[in-house]
């Protein structure tokens, strides 16, 4: 069998993932198909990154680069074996093989997207809109962009089974609970023009305390956050 | 001796539409459950040690002390289906939920790695592989009775106790890690 070239392969995850899914379902498959599909998720999803990065200029720009395509790739990665043993105990036999093929489509299909989202981001980033709203905006795109790649997941489920939606809701909260952990410790993507470029925050706090802030803020509520040290490598600042 | 009431004959054969799990399988959910407690107590001290099975003793306590009881009011209610069918019926539902906290170990991990929400994540998941669990036992019981019984009002009771059934091992197996948790 003739093997698709990185651009048709390009077109197929946006066009069809489910005929990506199918038609790569032997080990020798997956092993061809797996660095290509993490290249275009990388490449689009590191293009967006530069365009967040765009917001602080400078080496941001790189930082933000580098880090993007590792919160497309973690949450599904660490997600999969929970997901796939949802779906089991609800009587769907999927394999690991196909599951971990869909899921790099959808990785794909998302990076391809939100790279063409870029330009419609940096458009009010090039203009200075205000940086909570410019948070929301990359946020939001990234959203828009991972909905279709998720759908590429779903999509490889075979059916019948039993309670499918409990497996189906389980695997939805376990990557968006992913997707927030991981991005809340990549932090920060867009980054204040005054504050200085940093590659990663120190491990502290987690999502929802910094979801609590983040709306108390919203409203005008300002106030010390308390950064819990709680996690493994969490350290205390000397 | 032969039985005029059909309600009273006992099975006679057992077929099994779900299987029996294997030790493997059975080894495999115990893990999933006493990884996914010790995963959340890594480092965190000498009292939350003793913390660390409370998936395992909820788990299997709750199943321990209900089963049996199942079992006994089953066929007081002279339903047809056989014992080690309901077994089955139960079996499965607990290995495969054991799977998926196997499963959900990675991302623990990575919560007790990076923040404080690993306890809370902990009674989420436990809590979410029981509801999974359960819905898919009492689906399981009920469908068990159907190919047992013919007559719908067999199948109504055991929807009923497959639920009271239910409720009454998601009581113990809460009271249970409550147990552990706060050392009763």
């Amino acid at each position: 069998m003739s093997r698709p070239s990185i651009l048709t392969l390009t077109s197929q995850v946006l066009r069809d993932p489910q005929a990506v899914v199918v038609a790569h379902d032997t080990p020798a498959d997956l092993g061809w198909l797996a660095p290509r599909l993490l290249a275009i998720s990388g490449v689009g999803a590191a293009l967006f990154g530069a365009v967040v990065g765009s917001y602080r200029g400078g080496e941001q720009v790189l930082y933000a680069a580098m880090k993007l395509p590792i919160l497309l790739w973690a949450p599904p990665l660490l997600a999969l074996p929970a997901i796939h043993a949802a779906w089991r105990a609800c009587d769907v036999e999927v394999s690991y093989r196909r599951l971990a093929v869909a899921s790099l489509a959808g990785m794909a299909r998302a990076g391809v997207l939100v790279s063409a989202l870029a330009p419609i981001l940096w458009l009010p980033y090039s203009v200075e809109v205000e940086y909570h709203f410019s948070v929301l905006l990359f946020a939001g795109m990234l959203v828009l962009a991972g909905l279709p790649g998720l759908t590429a997941i779903a999509g490889a489920i075979p059916a019948g089974g039993h309670r499918r939606w409990i497996a189906a809701t389980g695997s939805l909260a376990l990557i968006g609970l992913l997707l927030a952990q991981t991005g809340w410790l990549l932090r920060p993507f867009v980054a204040r023009p005054t504050t200085a470029v940093a590659l990663l925050r120190p491990v502290e706090g987690d999502i929802l305390s910094g979801l609590g802030t983040t709306l108390t803020s919203s409203l005008g509520l300002y106030g010390d956050w308390d950064a819990g040290r709680d996690g493994l490598l969490a350290r205390e600042p000397r | 001796m032969s039985v005029s009431n059909p309600a009273l004959a006992l099975p006679t054969s057992v077929a099994l539409a779900l299987p029996l799990p294997t030790s493997v399988e059975l080894a495999r959910a115990i893990a999933g459950y006493a990884l996914l407690g010790g995963v959340a107590a890594l480092g965190a001290g000498e009292a939350a040690v003793s913390h660390a099975p409370v998936g395992l003793v909820s788990a299997v306590g709750a199943l321990a002390l209900t089963v049996p009881a199942l079992l006994v009011a089953h066929p007081f209610l002279t339903l047809r289906a056989a014992p080690q069918a309901l077994v089955a019926a139960i079996a499965r539902p607990f290995t495969r939920t054991g799977d998926v906290a196997l499963g959900l170990v990675p991302t623990l991990l990575l919560f007790r790695a990076t923040s404080g929400l690993a306890q809370l994540l902990l009674a989420l998941m436990l809590v979410g592989a029981a509801g999974l669990g359960f819905s898919l036992a009492i689906r399981n019981l009920v469908q068990t009775e159907a190919d047992a019984s013919e007559d719908s009002w067999s199948v109504w009771k055991m929807t009923l106790l497959a639920w009271a059934w239910s409720g009454l091992a998601a009581l113990i197996g809460a009271r249970l890690g409550i147990g552990v948790l706060l050392d009763l």
